[in-house]
């Protein structure tokens, strides 16, 4: 009693501490959100199904990866029991697997799987058969070596080894492993499910509440977390020791619990706004404001819109099928994975032009074009994370004598992480678009350098496409494919009428951006409709790209440009 | 019985150099100082027997660990029993019979089992020690073994527990007619068990293991 007594005073010291620093201003929001944003999360009610949906989206591949783990591990122990050159082989796979990080496995699973669910349940069930082969190894060389003249004398049988000895000897001690067992599968289980994206799951969901920003909510699903670990740790280790002598009886808990999570989860994937709808996948909803309008104003096929971890991520999840619409994608990405899926095609592109910057320069030793010498010994991040946007940057600085060698460029597929890297004095500058800028902007009391002028004019590009929406045409009628593109031209066209001559939002359109949180003090970017896309540019940037970035190696000279456009 | 030849040439062990035993007498203690080789050699016979297919039943100071703990004392007798008695249960045996009157009570318990709160920590349940060494040896002998080595089976028992264990195992032993092999440091189970004594000692350099069967009384 006294020890739980001293434990709630400690987490009442400490919560009174961190709210009284959060209170007195030392504690930014962005990193840290009260012990009230957290309580507060905690009282809505849609927090909760998205909880839930997370929650059982990730249990359900555990589950089914643990299961199938577990019956791959005792099949091969019983063949190598009849063996002993299976034995040598089944050793020789656990010294691989133990001397492997099972998170470099990843890509494996992708190359096989592709960009599935199977994947998670791939690795799952890879780490389950890791660590519970390592239990059985360690058993047979320890505890079961107790037996070995037993077997003999009494002519025990290789099946009777497992069964009668082994078998429920391992899941009798499984409560030395089980802890491992469980916090390495749904490791594992959430690094994937933040790499691979998708509509739901808690390494999905951590990820964009860390992108968006949405700190009380990150926060709240990491002690839900918490307590959800320990619980099922502990009622795991309560089950195998109270059925400890009826091996039947746990096998068919184990299947037991393995559907109730399998069911749950689809049913509440299916009665959820993830239903079977048609799927529009992105990157953080800043970037995609004609996805936003559409969806509010002209969703006429009622899709629904996903939200994935970059830019790449959204483009991949559009390869594999799993949505039927991606945007607004950075341009050579999209490229790329046009020419590797000929059914996908751009609709509408993001554009910088000469009097219509997108992209944006800002930084806490320029203030103007006049001194970008400022940049030099200092480092530079830039977003998307491709040579197009670099290369706009280092033309304009060659015309200003800038020594680009004495740069450091830094990039990540997440703008938002290199906007708190300014913020925190990681880098010194950010060069990329709204509203990022905007924030850096508003946060830091900087100006942007180049405000009205264009950074990529040294380029020679009428209008320098910078992202693309691309669609799925093999999941579309001809009637329907009409229907997205009238409604993605009638979002621009709205977009153009609700915005005011300094390019920021009214009062409607301010509306639909709050919504969204998104910041209402951006800049709208340019957007082009198919009708008014010149895909000379798009060849030139071709040209572009292959130069500053060889690696993209994208065919312009084999690959008809019009090809990449739905209508050219 | 002849076990051997025995042969063992390992660094810090006395030269074991092709040593038979004939084991004619019933029972037979291996007597000598410390470190001598008693338990090599011991084991040395057990894999003589595992060689020559002589059916044998070991147990050493750790025998309940040898328990299959997860079992119901009947299904444990009963594995066994199956294996050896062409698929018969225990219950069925002429043993049973005979044994009755202590093992009935037994054979719906468990003889053991783990504490989670301990950890690796085997908890003896409802079976006093003595009952559980009598149900290992029992568990033993449904094996119709030729030949029983004893590795101080016994030291961890208190002596009236172990005289009557031993004057159960020795009325079993007239009847299944086993060879006893036995190592102890403690005269009082020679006394109580008799049979006769092989005397470990070492001589020469490299050191080299000798045997020499005397009774009781001359060795004392």
């Amino acid at each position: 009693m006294k020890k739980w007594y001293s434990f709630g005073l400690i987490i009442s010291l400490f919560v009174t501490v961190w709210q009284s620093f959060f209170y007195l201003g030392y504690i930014n929001k962005a990193f840290l959100p009260s012990p009230l944003n957290i309580l507060e999360v905690f009282f809505n009610k849609s927090f909760w199904l998205l909880f839930a949906i997370d929650l059982f989206t990730t249990f359900s591949n555990i589950c089914i990866g643990v299961v199938i783990g577990y019956f791959i591990v005792y099949t091969l122990l019983i063949i190598s029991f009849y063996s002993s050159f299976f034995a040598y082989f089944i050793r020789f796979i656990n010294t691989i697997l133990k001397y492997i990080p099972l998170p470099a496995l990843i890509p494996i699973g992708i190359l096989f799987f592709g960009l599935s669910s199977a994947v998670n349940i791939f690795l799952v069930a890879l780490a389950t058969f890791t660590i519970l082969l390592q239990h059985n190894f360690s058993l047979i060389e320890k505890e079961e070596k107790a037996y070995e003249f037993v077997r003999i004398s009494w002519v025990i049988t290789p099946w009777q080894r497992f069964w009668k000895f082994l078998f429920p000897m391992s899941n009798y001690l499984g409560y030395r492993v089980i802890p491992t067992l469980i916090i390495w599968v749904l490791s594992i289980e959430v690094i994937v499910e933040m790499i691979l994206g998708g509509k739901s799951g808690i390494g999905v969901r951590l990820l964009q509440f860390q992108q968006l920003y949405k700190t009380g909510e990150l926060y709240s699903y990491l002690l839900l977390i918490i307590g959800i670990t320990f619980l099922f740790e502990l009622v795991i280790i309560q089950a195998f020791s109270r059925f400890i002598w009826d091996i039947k009886k746990a096998t068919i808990w184990i299947i037991l619990i393995t559907l109730i999570f399998v069911s749950a989860g689809s049913y509440l994937s299916s009665f959820s706004f993830f239903s079977k709808k048609r799927v529009i996948v992105t990157y953080s909803a800043t970037a995609n404001l004609p996805l936003m309008v559409y969806i509010k104003k002209f969703n006429s096929l009622n899709f629904s819109l996903v939200q994935t971890g970059s830019g790449l991520q959204a483009m991949d999840t559009l390869q594999a099928g799993k949505a039927d619409i991606a945007g607004f994608i950075d341009m050579p990405n999209a490229l790329t994975g046009i020419e590797k899926n000929s059914k996908l095609r751009m609709v509408a592109q993001l554009v910088e032009s000469p009097s219509s910057p997108s992209l944006f320069l800002i930084g806490k030793k320029v203030n103007s074009l006049d001194n970008l010498k400022g940049l030099e010994n200092s480092i530079v991040g830039y977003y998307p994370n491709n040579s197009l946007i670099k290369s706009g940057l280092d033309f304009s600085l060659f015309k200003s004598g800038v020594n680009t060698s004495n740069i450091t460029y830094t990039s990540s597929n997440d703008p938002l992480s290199l906007v708190q890297s300014i913020k925190t004095g990681f880098i010194e500058s950010f060069l990329g678009p709204e509203p990022f800028v905007s924030d850096i902007e508003n946060e830091l009391g900087i100006s942007r350098v180049n405000k009205d002028k264009s950074l990529v004019q040294g380029v020679g590009f009428k209008n320098l496409p910078l992202a693309s929406l691309v669609i799925d045409t093999s999941k579309f009628s001809e009637s329907e494919k009409k229907d997205v593109l009238d409604g993605i031209n009638q979002s621009i066209d709205y977009i153009r009428n609700s915005t005011g001559s300094d390019g920021r939002a009214n009062s409607e359109l301010s509306s639909i951006l709050k919504d969204y949180e998104i910041n209402q003090k951006s800049v709208i970017s340019k957007y082009q409709n198919y009708s008014e896309i010149d895909a000379d540019e798009t060849k030139k940037l071709i040209d572009l790209i292959n130069l500053y970035d060889p690696n993209s190696a994208l065919k312009s000279s084999t690959f008809d440009v019009s090809k990449y456009y739905i209508y050219p | 019985m002849y076990i051997g030849p025995l042969a063992l040439n390992k660094k810090n062990l006395p030269l074991i150099d092709n040593v038979v035993i004939n084991l004619e007498k019933p029972i037979y203690h291996l007597w000598g100082k410390n470190g001598v080789g008693k338990s090599t050699l011991i084991k040395l016979i057990l894999a003589d027997c595992i060689e020559k297919k002589i059916r044998f039943a070991f147990m050493d100071q750790n025998y309940r660990t040898s328990w299959l703990w997860w079992m119901k004392i009947e299904e444990n007798l009963d594995l066994i029993t199956g294996n050896i008695h062409s698929g018969k249960k225990f219950i069925e045996l002429d043993i049973y019979n005979r044994q009755q009157s202590w093992i009935k009570p037994l054979l719906s318990k468990i003889v053991a089992q783990y504490d989670f709160s301990k950890g690796n920590e085997i908890q003896s349940a409802g079976v006093s020690g003595g009952q559980l060494q009598r149900l290992i040896f029992l568990r033993e002998l449904i094996a119709k073994p030729e030949i029983v080595l004893l590795d101080e089976a016994f030291s961890a028992l208190d002596i009236e527990v172990v005289e009557d264990v031993i004057s159960w195992l020795l009325e079993e032993q007239k009847r299944l007619d086993f060879k006893i092999v036995n190592i102890c440091h403690d005269k009082r189970i020679i006394e109580l068990m008799k049979g006769k004594v092989i005397v470990l000692d070492t001589e020469g350099t490299p050191k080299k293991l000798t045997l020499t069967e005397m009774s009781y009384e001359e060795m004392v």
